[in-house]
């Protein structure tokens, strides 16, 4: 166990852990728009800065997502420093993305609701925060999205802008987005992932085999189901599901009681 | 071996008092008069068909093919229970395809301020039967349940109820005769 100090109280914490994860659970509020504890720290977006000094760390701000604990550290999460980056912080992902309702939402909360940035420059939802690039590589083993391009031209995107024949169409990327960048759009038997002006990838859906509603993708099946055993993996749609097992409920009386 | 709650469809009349247990014991406690459609998300479903109503929900298998093929750690098996572990979800859905019995769901939740941190960790989730975990008093489902339908099953009752089910096949034996072989399903 390490011992570290978190806005002036003393906690134990195991070691290995980041100040992100000692101050959640301390229920110290820290804003994140790039960390998700399916992924490993990244530090892209800098919300989650805060002000740490030990005997293994120079006084000054830091991610608390990629810093870990050491034994002595203090940290503060809400030092005047700490609430002025944030701000600034904030009112550059807001330059960049003005139109995130949950990055205004976000950046509210903290005090922030204008921005000085981002006039003439290009607006997007998109905050590169790399959570769908991850998600895509390192979770679903896929990498249909990955980054292009540098600074101000760096985006998501497909390979060359084309249709992702990689995609297997799952939406994690649309689920992880904290900005609703990337979506999913259901219609008429067909699956679009969408990046807000981009096509990912398009597919048809397999219909359930019972009641004919879309399920599935093809590739999704065949992809992140391999590992059942035969048979197993089968495109039946959840309410057909349910009807089966309570088909099959057996009423034997008193038997559970 | 894994604990599990069961309907007995004989008891149940579909009147979904279990499912509004579930939703209000998976909500925060002023749920009763906030609860709205969106938010009500009960972990165990009344399906009622021509023949039959019985809840149907997790049966917490053993051997559990959402555990195995979720990539994220998201569901783990726990002590007698597969449990979600909601912040590490992104979503894929592969659990719901896995599942056999349809009982797990991929929804969008609401963030819950009181338990997880507002933003950026995670806004969609699988949702199943967790068996009441954080609940002192067991599943909400089994005791609210007006007929006693729903029963909490582990390894000592179902040792039980296969018992009752050979002493049933043995009397059937004596006086049915081999239609008692299959006549037992019937109730």
């Amino acid at each position: 166990m390490t011992t570290i100090t978190l806005n002036g109280q003393t906690h134990e914490v195991p070691e290995g852990m980041t100040v992100l994860e000692a101050a959640r659970r301390a229920r110290i509020d820290i804003p994140t728009l790039c960390h998700h504890e399916a992924l490993g720290s990244y530090g892209a977006c800098r919300v989650c800065v805060v002000e740490a000094e030990g005997p293994a760390q120079r006084r000054g701000l830091a991610a608390a997502c990629t810093l870990p604990v050491s034994d002595g550290l203090m940290v503060m999460t809400d030092s005047p420093a700490v609430v002025q980056t944030r701000k600034v912080i904030f009112e550059l992902l807001l330059g960049r993305s003005p139109d995130s309702e949950s990055l205004r939402t976000m950046a509210k909360r903290y005090g922030v609701d204008f921005t000085r940035f981002g006039e003439g420059a290009q607006h997007d939802l998109c905050v590169r925060c790399g959570l769908c690039v991850r998600t895509c590589k390192e979770k679903i083993g896929t990498a249909a999205i990955s980054f292009a391009g540098r600074g101000q031209s760096r985006s998501v995107t497909t390979e060359f802008g084309a249709l992702s024949e990689l995609c297997i169409g799952c939406g994690s990327c649309a689920a992880v987005c904290p900005t609703g960048m990337i979506r999913v759009e259901d219609a008429a038997g067909e699956r679009a992932i969408v990046r807000q002006d981009l096509m990912i990838a398009r597919f048809a859906l397999l219909t359930c085999t019972s009641c004919r509603a879309p399920v599935v993708t093809q590739k999704f099946l065949d992809q992140r189901l391999q590992t059942l055993p035969e048979g197993q993996a089968e495109v039946l749609c959840l309410d057909c599901k349910r009807q089966r097992t309570a088909a099959t409920a057996e009423s034997f009386p008193n038997i559970w009681s | 071996m894994n604990k599990l709650v069961i309907a007995d469809p004989g008891r149940c009349i579909g009147c979904r008092t279990c499912e509004l247990a579930c939703a209000l014991a998976h909500s925060a406690p002023d749920a009763l008069t906030t609860l709205s459609p969106a938010s009500f998300i009960p972990r165990l479903k009344v399906v009622k068909t021509a023949t039959v109503s019985t809840p149907v929900q997790c049966r917490q298998c053993d051997d559990a093919p959402c555990v195995a093929v979720c990539p994220t750690g998201t569901l783990v098996m726990g002590d007698h229970s597969v449990q979600v572990i909601p912040s590490r979800c992104i979503g894929c859905k592969s659990c719901m395809i896995a599942c056999r019995f349809g009982v797990i769901e991929v929804l969008p939740c609401e963030m819950n301020l009181s338990d997880r941190q507002p933003f950026g960790t995670t806004h969609v989730e699988a949702v199943k039967c967790d068996l009441c975990e954080s609940r002192g008093a067991g599943p909400a489902c089994v005791e609210v349940c007006p007929t006693k339908a729903l029963y909490i099953v582990d390894s000592v009752v179902l040792a039980q109820a296969a018992l009752k089910r050979r002493e049933h096949s043995a009397a059937m034996l004596v006086i049915g005769g081999s239609d008692g072989y299959m006549s037992h399903t019937g109730g």
